[in-house]
Protein backbone atom coordinates (compact mmCIF):
# COMPACT_ATOMS: atom_id res chain seq x y z
CA UNK A 1 0.00 0.00 0.00
CA UNK A 2 1.35 3.39 -1.34
CA UNK A 3 1.81 5.95 1.89
CA UNK A 4 -0.42 9.01 2.08
CA UNK A 5 1.94 11.16 0.51
CA UNK A 6 2.68 9.14 -2.40
CA UNK A 7 -1.25 8.63 -2.99
CA UNK A 8 -1.61 12.92 -2.63
CA UNK A 9 1.18 13.57 -5.31
CA UNK A 10 -0.21 11.01 -7.91
CA UNK A 11 -3.37 11.97 -7.55
CA UNK A 12 -2.00 15.67 -8.03
CA UNK A 13 -0.15 13.73 -10.88
CA UNK A 14 -3.45 12.20 -12.70
CA UNK A 15 -5.85 15.39 -11.86
CA UNK A 16 -5.86 16.63 -15.75
CA UNK A 17 -9.60 18.54 -14.84
CA UNK A 18 -7.38 20.77 -12.91
CA UNK A 19 -4.81 21.62 -15.08
CA UNK A 20 -4.51 24.06 -17.19
CA UNK A 21 -4.98 24.15 -21.62
CA UNK A 22 -1.20 25.10 -21.90
CA UNK A 23 0.34 22.24 -19.88
CA UNK A 24 -1.91 19.73 -21.28
CA UNK A 25 -1.06 21.06 -24.78
CA UNK A 26 2.35 20.67 -23.50
CA UNK A 27 2.11 16.92 -22.50
CA UNK A 28 0.50 16.25 -25.58
CA UNK A 29 3.10 17.04 -27.85
CA UNK A 30 5.67 15.19 -25.58
CA UNK A 31 3.74 12.06 -25.18
CA UNK A 32 3.24 12.21 -29.66
CA UNK A 33 -0.38 12.45 -29.24
CA UNK A 34 -2.44 14.97 -32.30
CA UNK A 35 -5.58 15.31 -30.41
CA UNK A 36 -7.61 16.96 -33.53
CA UNK A 37 -6.21 13.68 -35.75
CA UNK A 38 -7.64 11.29 -32.47
CA UNK A 39 -10.92 13.19 -32.90
CA UNK A 40 -11.27 12.67 -36.37
CA UNK A 41 -10.57 8.91 -36.21
CA UNK A 42 -12.85 8.56 -33.03
CA UNK A 43 -15.79 10.80 -35.50
CA UNK A 44 -14.67 8.29 -38.77
CA UNK A 45 -15.60 5.62 -36.34
CA UNK A 46 -18.94 6.68 -34.53
CA UNK A 47 -20.01 7.42 -38.53
CA UNK A 48 -18.81 3.87 -39.86
CA UNK A 49 -20.68 2.07 -37.09
CA UNK A 50 -24.04 4.37 -37.83
CA UNK A 51 -23.48 3.34 -41.79
CA UNK A 52 -23.36 0.12 -40.63
CA UNK A 53 -26.69 0.27 -38.14
CA UNK A 54 -28.33 1.49 -41.64
CA UNK A 55 -27.32 -0.95 -43.85
CA UNK A 56 -28.54 -3.92 -40.81
CA UNK A 57 -31.77 -2.62 -40.93
CA UNK A 58 -31.94 -2.25 -44.56
CA UNK A 59 -31.10 -5.53 -44.34
CA UNK A 60 -33.71 -6.63 -41.68
CA UNK A 61 -36.02 -4.45 -43.12
CA UNK A 62 -35.77 -6.57 -46.75
CA UNK A 63 -35.32 -9.50 -45.31
CA UNK A 64 -38.97 -9.31 -43.23
CA UNK A 65 -40.49 -7.74 -46.85
CA UNK A 66 -39.61 -10.80 -48.42
CA UNK A 67 -40.81 -13.21 -45.52
CA UNK A 68 -44.35 -11.08 -45.26
CA UNK A 69 -44.39 -11.09 -49.02
CA UNK A 70 -44.50 -15.03 -49.30
CA UNK A 71 -47.16 -15.59 -46.75
CA UNK A 72 -49.36 -13.00 -46.43
CA UNK A 73 -52.77 -12.27 -48.56
CA UNK A 74 -55.09 -9.81 -47.59
CA UNK A 75 -58.54 -11.61 -46.51
CA UNK A 76 -61.74 -9.90 -47.22
CA UNK A 77 -62.51 -8.80 -43.54
CA UNK A 78 -58.90 -7.78 -42.71
CA UNK A 79 -58.82 -3.99 -42.29
CA UNK A 80 -57.05 -2.14 -44.16
CA UNK A 81 -56.62 1.30 -42.76
CA UNK A 82 -54.73 3.36 -46.13
CA UNK A 83 -57.27 5.39 -47.56
CA UNK A 84 -55.33 4.43 -50.80
CA UNK A 85 -55.56 0.70 -50.18
CA UNK A 86 -58.52 0.21 -49.68
CA UNK A 87 -59.81 2.17 -52.86
CA UNK A 88 -57.29 -0.06 -55.13
CA UNK A 89 -58.43 -2.82 -52.96
CA UNK A 90 -62.39 -2.39 -54.07
CA UNK A 91 -61.47 -1.65 -57.49
CA UNK A 92 -59.13 -4.94 -57.16
CA UNK A 93 -62.67 -6.48 -56.62
CA UNK A 94 -64.31 -5.24 -59.77
CA UNK A 95 -61.49 -6.11 -61.99
CA UNK A 96 -60.30 -9.23 -64.54
CA UNK A 97 -58.78 -11.99 -62.75
CA UNK A 98 -55.15 -11.31 -64.38
CA UNK A 99 -55.57 -7.63 -63.58
CA UNK A 100 -56.90 -8.93 -59.56
CA UNK A 101 -53.62 -10.77 -59.09
CA UNK A 102 -51.76 -8.15 -60.49
CA UNK A 103 -53.32 -5.64 -58.20
CA UNK A 104 -53.59 -8.16 -54.93
CA UNK A 105 -49.84 -8.83 -55.48
CA UNK A 106 -49.27 -5.26 -55.15
CA UNK A 107 -51.27 -4.45 -52.48
CA UNK A 108 -49.96 -7.22 -50.74
CA UNK A 109 -46.58 -5.20 -50.83
CA UNK A 110 -47.61 -2.21 -50.32
CA UNK A 111 -49.61 -2.93 -47.22
CA UNK A 112 -45.97 -5.02 -45.89
CA UNK A 113 -43.90 -1.46 -46.70
CA UNK A 114 -46.75 0.50 -44.62
CA UNK A 115 -46.43 -2.50 -42.05
CA UNK A 116 -42.74 -2.20 -41.78
CA UNK A 117 -42.49 1.53 -42.36
CA UNK A 118 -43.41 1.81 -38.67
CA UNK A 119 -41.92 -0.69 -37.49
CA UNK A 120 -38.12 -0.30 -35.76
CA UNK A 121 -36.80 -3.81 -37.32
CA UNK A 122 -33.44 -3.40 -35.12
CA UNK A 123 -35.24 -3.36 -32.01
CA UNK A 124 -38.29 -5.88 -33.04
CA UNK A 125 -40.45 -3.04 -31.49
CA UNK A 126 -43.10 -0.53 -33.30
CA UNK A 127 -42.09 2.65 -33.81
CA UNK A 128 -44.24 5.55 -32.29
CA UNK B 1 -27.71 -5.81 -28.55
CA UNK B 2 -28.34 -2.33 -28.59
CA UNK B 3 -30.46 -0.77 -26.18
CA UNK B 4 -33.10 1.82 -26.65
CA UNK B 5 -30.65 4.68 -25.47
CA UNK B 6 -28.29 3.72 -28.08
CA UNK B 7 -28.99 7.00 -30.16
CA UNK B 8 -28.65 9.31 -27.13
CA UNK B 9 -25.34 7.95 -26.62
CA UNK B 10 -24.22 8.35 -29.60
CA UNK B 11 -25.59 12.28 -30.23
CA UNK B 12 -23.64 12.45 -26.70
CA UNK B 13 -20.27 11.00 -28.19
CA UNK B 14 -20.16 12.62 -31.04
CA UNK B 15 -20.79 15.43 -29.55
CA UNK B 16 -17.77 15.49 -26.93
CA UNK B 17 -15.50 15.38 -30.22
CA UNK B 18 -16.76 17.58 -32.33
CA UNK B 19 -17.01 20.25 -30.13
CA UNK B 20 -15.46 19.90 -26.76
CA UNK B 21 -12.02 19.77 -28.04
CA UNK B 22 -9.91 21.19 -24.64
CA UNK B 23 -12.17 18.03 -22.91
CA UNK B 24 -11.09 15.28 -25.44
CA UNK B 25 -7.42 16.70 -24.40
CA UNK B 26 -7.74 16.13 -20.86
CA UNK B 27 -8.90 13.04 -22.09
CA UNK B 28 -6.23 11.88 -23.89
CA UNK B 29 -3.51 13.01 -21.47
CA UNK B 30 -5.56 10.70 -18.34
CA UNK B 31 -5.84 8.06 -20.14
CA UNK B 32 -1.54 8.57 -21.27
CA UNK B 33 -0.98 8.81 -18.01
CA UNK B 34 -3.12 5.55 -17.00
CA UNK B 35 -1.63 3.43 -19.28
CA UNK B 36 2.11 4.57 -19.00
CA UNK B 37 1.40 3.93 -15.09
CA UNK B 38 0.28 0.98 -15.83
CA UNK B 39 2.88 -0.16 -18.20
CA UNK B 40 5.86 -0.67 -16.32
CA UNK B 41 7.76 0.36 -19.00
CA UNK B 42 6.83 -2.06 -21.65
CA UNK B 43 6.81 -0.93 -25.01
CA UNK B 44 3.53 -0.11 -26.08
CA UNK B 45 2.49 0.41 -30.12
CA UNK B 46 -0.86 2.34 -28.17
CA UNK B 47 -1.03 5.41 -26.35
CA UNK B 48 -3.71 7.44 -24.58
CA UNK B 49 -5.77 8.32 -27.50
CA UNK B 50 -6.08 4.44 -28.79
CA UNK B 51 -7.54 3.74 -25.62
CA UNK B 52 -10.18 6.28 -25.58
CA UNK B 53 -10.69 5.32 -29.10
CA UNK B 54 -11.21 1.82 -28.11
CA UNK B 55 -13.46 3.09 -25.12
CA UNK B 56 -16.05 4.52 -27.68
CA UNK B 57 -15.93 1.61 -29.72
CA UNK B 58 -16.57 0.33 -27.33
CA UNK B 59 -19.42 1.93 -25.85
CA UNK B 60 -21.64 2.74 -29.37
CA UNK B 61 -21.43 -1.06 -30.24
CA UNK B 62 -22.72 -2.20 -26.97
CA UNK B 63 -19.82 -4.06 -25.46
CA UNK B 64 -19.37 -1.96 -22.34
CA UNK B 65 -22.37 -0.83 -20.74
CA UNK B 66 -22.93 3.10 -19.84
CA UNK B 67 -26.22 4.16 -17.21
CA UNK B 68 -27.04 7.09 -18.45
CA UNK B 69 -28.59 8.09 -15.38
CA UNK B 70 -25.86 7.97 -13.61
CA UNK B 71 -23.37 9.30 -16.24
CA UNK B 72 -25.32 11.59 -18.17
CA UNK B 73 -21.85 12.79 -18.68
CA UNK B 74 -19.73 11.39 -22.02
CA UNK B 75 -16.95 12.86 -20.87
CA UNK B 76 -17.09 11.51 -17.35
CA UNK B 77 -18.37 8.09 -18.59
CA UNK B 78 -15.27 7.59 -20.77
CA UNK B 79 -12.94 9.05 -18.29
CA UNK B 80 -14.56 6.60 -15.84
CA UNK B 81 -13.73 3.55 -18.04
CA UNK B 82 -9.78 4.36 -18.82
CA UNK B 83 -8.87 2.21 -15.80
CA UNK B 84 -10.71 -0.97 -16.34
CA UNK B 85 -9.92 -0.19 -20.35
CA UNK B 86 -6.32 0.50 -20.15
CA UNK B 87 -5.46 -3.13 -17.30
CA UNK B 88 -7.63 -4.92 -20.02
CA UNK B 89 -5.04 -3.56 -22.54
CA UNK B 90 -2.30 -4.65 -20.54
CA UNK B 91 -3.47 -7.93 -19.63
CA UNK B 92 -4.68 -8.99 -23.25
CA UNK B 93 -1.42 -7.83 -24.57
CA UNK B 94 1.14 -8.39 -21.76
CA UNK B 95 -0.22 -10.85 -19.50
CA UNK B 96 0.29 -8.07 -17.08
CA UNK B 97 -2.07 -6.10 -14.34
CA UNK B 98 -3.82 -8.92 -12.99
CA UNK B 99 -7.39 -8.53 -13.52
CA UNK B 100 -8.40 -11.85 -11.22
CA UNK B 101 -6.91 -10.27 -8.26
CA UNK B 102 -9.90 -7.58 -8.47
CA UNK B 103 -12.54 -9.51 -9.28
CA UNK B 104 -13.68 -13.34 -10.07
CA UNK B 105 -15.63 -12.76 -13.07
CA UNK B 106 -12.74 -12.20 -15.56
CA UNK B 107 -12.92 -14.15 -18.64
CA UNK B 108 -9.36 -13.85 -20.08
CA UNK B 109 -10.30 -10.84 -22.02
CA UNK B 110 -13.30 -12.44 -23.18
CA UNK B 111 -15.53 -9.06 -24.90
CA UNK B 112 -18.22 -10.70 -22.85
CA UNK B 113 -16.62 -9.12 -19.76
CA UNK B 114 -18.12 -6.92 -17.49
CA UNK B 115 -15.49 -4.61 -17.71
CA UNK B 116 -17.73 -2.13 -15.33
CA UNK B 117 -17.29 -4.31 -12.95
CA UNK B 118 -13.06 -3.30 -12.55
CA UNK B 119 -13.66 0.29 -13.13
CA UNK B 120 -13.47 1.37 -9.62
CA UNK B 121 -9.62 -0.27 -9.41
CA UNK B 122 -7.16 1.64 -7.03
CA UNK B 123 -4.26 3.20 -8.90
CA UNK B 124 -2.48 3.33 -5.75
CA UNK B 125 -2.86 -0.13 -4.87
CA UNK B 126 -1.78 -1.70 -8.39
CA UNK B 127 1.10 0.61 -8.10
CA UNK B 128 2.59 -0.55 -4.76
CA UNK B 129 1.69 -4.21 -6.35
CA UNK B 130 3.89 -3.24 -9.39
CA UNK B 131 6.53 -1.80 -7.32
CA UNK B 132 6.20 1.43 -9.69
CA UNK B 133 7.09 3.89 -6.58
CA UNK B 134 10.24 4.25 -8.15
CA UNK B 135 8.51 6.42 -9.62
CA UNK B 136 7.90 9.01 -6.86
CA UNK B 137 11.62 8.62 -6.35
CA UNK B 138 12.14 10.37 -9.68
CA UNK B 139 9.56 12.80 -8.90
CA UNK B 140 10.86 13.67 -5.93
CA UNK B 141 14.62 13.96 -6.95
CA UNK B 142 13.75 16.36 -9.92
CA UNK B 143 11.80 18.53 -7.42
CA UNK B 144 14.95 18.80 -5.29
CA UNK B 145 16.52 21.23 -7.76
CA UNK B 146 13.45 23.69 -7.83
CA UNK B 147 13.67 26.78 -6.31
CA UNK B 148 12.65 27.07 -2.04
CA UNK B 149 8.62 28.07 -3.15
CA UNK B 150 8.53 25.63 -5.63
CA UNK B 151 9.56 22.50 -3.23
CA UNK B 152 7.05 23.69 -0.08
CA UNK B 153 4.05 23.84 -2.54
CA UNK B 154 5.40 20.28 -3.52
CA UNK B 155 5.30 19.62 0.05
CA UNK B 156 1.56 20.80 0.64
CA UNK B 157 0.58 18.96 -2.38
CA UNK B 158 1.87 15.41 -0.93
CA UNK B 159 0.50 16.26 2.83
CA UNK B 160 -2.40 16.70 1.26
CA UNK B 161 -3.09 20.96 1.81
CA UNK B 162 -5.68 22.60 0.21
CA UNK B 163 -4.51 26.01 -2.02
CA UNK B 164 -5.53 28.31 0.72
CA UNK B 165 -3.94 26.11 3.62
CA UNK B 166 -0.65 26.12 1.45
CA UNK B 167 -1.04 29.88 0.38
CA UNK B 168 -1.66 30.99 4.28
CA UNK B 169 1.54 28.42 5.66
CA UNK B 170 3.63 30.10 3.11
CA UNK B 171 2.31 33.52 3.12
CA UNK B 172 1.61 33.57 -0.26
CA UNK B 173 -1.72 34.67 -2.29
CA UNK B 174 -3.71 31.50 -4.15
CA UNK B 175 -2.83 31.97 -7.06
CA UNK B 176 0.55 32.21 -6.25
CA UNK B 177 0.45 28.87 -5.40
CA UNK B 178 -1.75 28.06 -8.05
CA UNK B 179 0.52 29.14 -10.82
CA UNK B 180 3.34 27.34 -8.70
CA UNK B 181 1.41 23.92 -8.88
CA UNK B 182 1.58 24.57 -12.59
CA UNK B 183 5.23 24.76 -12.98
CA UNK B 184 5.02 21.72 -10.55
CA UNK B 185 2.84 19.67 -12.87
CA UNK B 186 4.94 20.22 -15.78
CA UNK B 187 8.09 19.29 -14.37
CA UNK B 188 6.57 16.29 -13.24
CA UNK B 189 5.33 15.45 -16.61
CA UNK B 190 8.52 16.03 -18.07
CA UNK B 191 10.27 13.50 -15.65
CA UNK B 192 7.45 11.40 -16.29
CA UNK B 193 7.32 11.08 -20.39
CA UNK B 194 11.29 11.21 -19.33
CA UNK B 195 11.84 8.20 -17.33
CA UNK B 196 8.68 6.21 -19.53
CA UNK B 197 10.59 6.60 -22.73
CA UNK B 198 13.64 6.00 -21.73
Amino acid sequence: MLRTEERNLLNFFLDVDNSDDAENQEYLKDANIDAEKSNKEILNIIKKHAARLKIDEGKEFKKNYEEMLNKNSIEDGEAIENEELLIAYRKNKSSSATEREEIEKDLRKMKIIEELKYKDVRKGKNKS
Amino acid sequence: MLDENYEKKQKLIQNLFENELRKCKKLYEYADKTLKLFSKGKVMCKTGADIVNDIVEKLITGKRSWDLVEYPDAYIQIKYLVKSETSNYLQKEFRMVNINDFGNDYNDGDESFNYNNIAELNYTEILSREENSELINIFNEEMANCDDDCQLVYLGIKTGQQNQEIAKDLGLSVSDVENIKKRIRRKLNKAFLFYKNN
